[in-house]
């Protein structure tokens, strides 16, 4: 029970922008060192020691990048509706911040799986592009990415770009489901799912380890880019706060 | 250590593999990116309100 009222508490100071502008500052060289141990020992796993695949060769390690930012586009994209319904509904500052920094991470991810699946397409489909439901359904979620930045960018007054970007996401999360079920509901050239909680996975323990391994790793690196840009979405936003006067006096 | 590198040498680095290499430096690029834009900017706006704050 203490423990409990311990993370709320802990919870409720992270809604006060000070206080996470001085524990990100605090915490983010650590989280960054670890990230980067822990996602060059999962990608060093990946391309360098996981077992060649007997029908496609080492074309496949492509897998070990292409994965996981599929999953963190999809994954995002539902954070980013629910920290959008939270800013609408509560009006929290916080919840906005979170919204527009998560928006260029998850373009990221998403460009990378796409480009990715580009790149894997040509040795083993004999094409870049395929107008595939699943290729063109990670399309949209792009180009809805795309959509909330350019809100951000087009809105001078913060707190409207939060709410128009958070309308945004809560519309467009709909594009998650279609994603996920496109290769079961159409006919499609994309492979089935890698990932499932139902089922056990198709691959040997020496590929799906170092998978897991770089999905798990690519969570962190989101976790913290997300601080990163969260730390410089305070710092933009508060500029001329009393508190930042003196954290900034302080350097 | 020696087990390491032999078991990397016999990675076949036909063509194929130039596909896995190229999508990993596209990968570093957007984690460069994705880092360096918010710390630059971080850095300016510290730099221009601390400017500002020492002329007051």
């Amino acid at each position: 029970m203490t423990s409990f009222s311990a993370i709320k508490k802990w919870l409720i100071s992270m809604g006060s922008t000070p206080f996470l502008y001085k524990w990100i500052s605090r915490f983010l060289p650590i989280l960054m060192t670890i990230c980067f141990i822990f996602l060059s020992i999962s990608l060093f796993w990946g391309l360098l020691l996981a077992p060649t695949d007997y029908k496609q060769g080492d074309v496949y390690r492509i897998i070990f990048m292409h994965v996981p930012s599929s999953i963190l586009s999809q994954s995002i994209f539902i954070f980013m509706s629910i920290v959008g319904g939270i800013c609408l509904i509560w009006r929290a500052k916080v919840a906005g911040m979170l919204l527009r920094c998560s928006a260029p991470i998850g373009a990221s991810f998403t460009f990378l799986a796409l480009v990715s699946g580009a790149i894997w397409g040509k040795p083993t489909w004999g094409t870049w592009w395929v107008w595939d439901a699943r290729l063109t359904s990670t399309l949209i979620l792009f180009f809805i990415y795309i959509a909330i930045i350019g809100i951000y960018s087009s809105v001078d007054e913060k707190q409207k770009g939060d709410r128009s970007a958070a309308l945004l996401s809560l519309v467009g999360v709909v594009m998650i489901p279609i994603i996920k079920k496109s290769v079961d509901w159409w006919q499609t050239l994309h492979q089935p799912s890698t990932f499932s909680f139902t089922k056990s996975p198709s691959m040997p323990p020496d590929m799906y380890l170092p998978l897991l391994a770089c999905v798990l790793s690519f969570y962190f690196l989101f976790v913290v880019l997300l601080l990163l840009r969260l730390r410089t979405e305070i710092a933009l936003r508060e500029d001329r706060k009393n508190w930042f006067k003196r954290e900034v006096l302080k350097k | 250590m020696s087990d390491l590198i032999s078991h990397i040498s016999r990675i076949n680095m036909d063509d194929n593999y130039s596909y896995v290499i190229a999508v990993f430096i596209i990968f570093c690029f957007l984690i460069l990116i994705n880092v360096l834009i918010p710390y630059l900017k971080l850095k300016k706006v510290i730099k221009n309100n601390k400017q500002g704050y020492l002329e007051d």
